[in-house]
């Protein structure tokens, strides 16, 4: 064995790590990749077929994939200007209005749904509002499923567009400046542009995130299949009568997960 | 077209107060050391940083005036900036870095490329148009940076230390060329510059800044004769001479040669020689020995800095010599007095146009 | 184990008196894990204070879940010492896995009312309302008893329901209802009782409603089988079914 063999094909001269690195990172990878063998290993192979086959498992998938991807879309609308927000100006409270976007990421899932329930539900602080007035009701639907959703992912995107929007050297916007673009022409064929690599990793993780709430989303949108029952909750509901189900499930979405983060793998490590 | 501004501001430690006049038909360079303040009259000038008092005026159009309330920003001024890293958009190629100011200005596409292809070719660039700009040379980034400023046809260019990202080569390279666009160019013109040597070479006028404001204007020769500060000493430590290479020698514009002491370039090609002023010896009587470079020259002037004592001599060639007290006084040189003056042809330092 | 057994069924043999103190089992101590449906969380912490006060050297702790959750959790090998059991199935399955050694016994029964928010604000009247597709309602999914004799109910009245949603426990649903974010979902009496006043209650007929059976057993894996068969000889006794009844359970 030569060193080149260890060391990245780009860097040969970045040489060995120690031993014990390499036996913690084993260790860890083990860790890690363990539960998905053990999904493997109970899997109901002789049935998997009619088990995915099942009404059930496609409508959970279909609402699975709305609700990620609209969570998403939803959380780059509104997470940007956020973001912007957040790193260009300053005001009094700032910090405390930071903290307060970010707290999604901390909070139980659980919880947030309830809050979500507390604000926007039928009887709600906003909610019952919004139904009385315009008799819209966003628990119970897939409106429902995809609020959930973005609540509890969209903090994913801000940080990362916050962060990069900060780490943006202003002087390219300067130079256009000078060159007579206007401030929306700046951000949307300079700023944007230049931080498109971390909006799109922010935006990877966001989904990834939306993809596999569970807590907000059965609190705040309930769970029915076809409107509401994304993949994680039928698994958790398949899990109490139906193991093989469960299991079937639980592969689909590991499938899923894993195809997008293989596709992606370029992106999330390459620089501008 | 002319430039008319009165610059007044207070940035930190730094109080800038100046005045300028520029007018289209000369390349003025802004010289001074570090923290005088070169980049701020230049972010001033462009709308990157308002004045707290004074006017800016181009072309009769006040762009800042603070007592009355006027500000044009940056977008809206006639102005192209050429940046000391050049700051060419990553994301976008040559072409489309060129063409960005016309297409912010509303030209389709289509017409603001056409326009950025036929600038990249008259700079030799031709081929270069898709390249991204990680992929050019210094010397190309630079052009194309010349380019993207001029594509808008602006009345008034700012450039900030253009070669300061370059090495000798590439500087080398260029500096003839940029010397050429620079005089055809229509509008006024500003160079920041650091090196005296490139200062000289490619300005028509120099101001000196120091500490936010000036202290020296005029020619390059009249700089070089005058001292003012210990700046303009040190800035213009060299005495700088244009003329042709012939047969080991340089033919000086105006009269007179100097001995070269090595093949300094092609039979006929336009070249600068400097001389330390510190190289230059001064006799009362012709010296025998090795320099080649040997005059007879009149003393029109001399100055005391600190120990040091700065000569001006007068004839063919004229020279600033640098000499100790002590060598004043064995020599006593008076204005109008004749003296001889050596310099080695080793030390006569030739840079080619 | 086949001490085990012996041992247990001598425990059993035992008699306490009609006071529901156990004559033997004197000096009991230790820690009991209790697996007990969602909808006898008030019941059995009611029964396990008392259990406790009675036998200072006890601590009991309660896992609440859904039957089929906690039935799927101990036969995974999950360390319980008692299961209780919201219905028959769910019991059976545990059972039938060997993960006890003795026959569970069926301790209460329950039935199913119909639970609305306070002041019933949809005027619900009865199990027909949940065909209605205006209104908001919610069920226990179908794995959890709850939702199965719910289903059941409704079958007998002829009623398609017009879900809502499926909770997954009787808890998640009354909170909703309570919330007043659902109009009516079906729970079992004692949870309408255990609200107090907090949620409201409309009554479904003895001709489409279903009893619930509660089963309690104890456990293989149990750490003290004698300290799990004084609780379950507690629970059954009459104090333990006073306590029961009290929360608005029916007798065995």
């Amino acid at each position: 064995m030569t060193r080149r063999d260890i060391g990245s094909s780009s860097n040969p001269t970045a040489g060995r790590p120690p031993r014990f690195i390499v036996v913690i990172a084993a260790a860890a990878a083990i860790f890690v990749v363990l539960p998905l063998f053990g999904l493997l290993w109970r899997a109901p192979w002789s049935d998997l077929w009619s088990l995915l086959g099942r009404d059930v498992v496609w409508d959970a998938l279909r609402l699975s994939l709305i609700t990620s991807v609209s969570a998403t879309a939803a959380s780059i609308l509104m997470g940007v200007p956020l973001a912007w927000v957040l790193a260009r100006t300053s005001f009094p409270g700032r910090s405390l209005l930071r903290a307060l976007v970010l707290l999604p990421m901390i909070l139980p899932p659980v919880v947030g749904g309830a809050a979500l329930l507390f604000a926007l539900g039928r009887r709600g602080l906003v909610g019952e509002w919004l139904y009385d007035t315009f008799g819209i009701l966003l628990p119970f639907s897939t409106a429902g499923a995809i609020v959930a959703a973005t609540f509890v992912a969209m903090p994913f995107l801000v940080i990362s567009v916050e962060a990069a929007l900060r780490s943006v050297d202003r002087r390219y916007e300067e130079a256009a400046v000078t060159l007579g673009a206007s401030r929306w022409t700046v951000f949307r064929r300079v700023t944007l542009p230049m931080i498109a690599p971390s909006m799109a990793a922010g935006a990877a993780l966001c989904w990834a995130r939306a993809l596999g709430e569970f807590g907000a989303t059965i609190t705040f949108a309930g769970n029915l299949q076809g409107r509401t029952q994304t993949m994680p909750l039928a698994v958790f509901l398949a899990l109490e009568n139906d193991r093989g189900a469960a299991i079937a499930l639980s592969l689909v979405l590991v499938a899923i997960s894993l195809a997008v983060l293989v596709a992606l793998r370029d992106r999330w490590f390459a620089t501008p | 077209m002319t430039l008319h501004a009165d610059l007044r501001l207070t940035l930190g430690q730094l109080e800038l107060g100046i005045e300028l006049d520029l007018s289209a038909n000369e390349t003025v360079a802004l010289v001074g050391p570090n923290g005088a303040g070169k980049t701020t009259v230049l972010r001033c000038l462009a709308g990157l940083s308002p004045i707290d008092a004074g006017r800016i005026e181009l072309d009769g159009v006040v762009l800042d005036e603070p007592a009355v309330g006027t500000w044009v920003p940056a977008e809206r001024r006639s102005i192209g900036v050429v940046f000391q890293d050049y700051l060419l958009f990553p994301h976008l190629n040559a072409a489309e870095n060129v063409a960005f100011g016309l297409r912010s200005r509303g030209f389709s596409r289509h017409k603001a490329l056409e326009v950025s292809r036929a600038l990249l070719d008259d700079l030799a660039l031709a081929g270069y148009e898709r390249s991204k700009p990680r992929e050019l040379s210094g010397g190309q980034a630079q052009r194309v940076a010349l380019a993207r400023a001029l594509a808008t046809g602006p009345q008034l260019l700012l450039l900030d230390e253009p070669f300061a990202a370059l090495d000798a080569a590439a500087r080398h390279e260029i500096r003839a060329d940029f010397r050429r666009r620079l005089d055809s160019f229509e509008g006024v013109c500003l160079l920041v510059i650091h090196d005296p040597i490139e200062a000289l070479m490619l300005a028509d006028r120099l101001l000196v800044l120091e500490a936010g404001t000036v202290v020296q204007s005029g020619s390059p020769a009249e700089i070089t004769e005058h001292l003012s500060s210990p700046y303009v000493a040190r800035l213009v430590g060299a005495n700088l001479y244009r003329g042709r290479i012939r047969g080991g020698m340089l033919e000086v514009d105006g009269g007179g040669e100097l001995h070269l002491a090595q093949p300094s370039g092609p039979e006929g090609a336009e070249a600068f020689a400097t001389i330390r002023p510190q190289s230059i010896a001064l006799f009362r009587e012709r010296p025998d020995g090795t320099p080649r470079n040997v005059w007879l020259g009149t003393v029109t002037k001399y100055e005391h800095e600190r120990d040091r004592v700065r000569v001006t001599v007068g004839g063919t060639v004229p020279v600033v010599a640098e000499i100790t007290p002590a060598a004043l006084a064995e020599l006593q040189l008076q204005p109008g007095s004749e003296v001889w003056v050596a310099v080695k042809a080793t030390d006569v330092s030739v840079h080619p146009v | 184990m086949f001490a085990v057994v012996i041992a247990s069924a001598a425990l059993a043999g035992c008699g306490d008196d009609d006071n529901g103190r156990a004559t033997s089992g004197e000096g009991l101590s230790g820690t009991l894990t209790v697996f007990a449906a969602a909808s006898l969380t008030d019941a059995f912490g009611a029964l396990s204070d008392m259990f406790e006060e009675q036998h200072p050297g006890v601590n009991i702790e309660i896992n609440f879940a859904g039957s089929s959750s906690l039935a799927g959790s101990i036969l995974e090998g999950a360390p319980a010492d008692v299961f209780a059991s919201a219905d028959e199935a769910n019991m059976r399955k545990v059972v039938d896995a060997a993960e006890s050694p003795v026959k569970p016994k069926l301790f209460a029964r329950n039935l199913l009312e119909i639970a609305v928010p306070k002041g019933n604000p949809a005027e619900v009247t009865g199990l027909g309302n949940f065909a209605d597709p205006y209104l908001l309602i919610g069920l226990c999914s179908e794995g959890v008893p709850c939702g199965n004799l719910a289903r059941q109910a409704l079958d007998k009245a002829g009623v398609s329901p017009a879900l809502d949603t499926n909770e997954p426990d009787v808890r998640a649903l009354l909170t909703k209802i309570e919330a007043g974010e659902l109009d009516a979902g079906i729970v079992y009496r004692t949870d309408v009782a255990a609200a107090g006043g907090a949620v409201g209650g409309v009554s479904i007929p003895r001709e489409h409603n279903v009893v619930a059976t509660y089963w309690i057993v104890g456990l293989t894996s149990a750490n003290d089988a004698e300290l799990a068969t004084a609780f379950i000889d507690f629970v059954v006794s009459n104090a333990g079914l006073e306590i029961l009844n009290k929360l608005g359970f029916l007798g065995p």
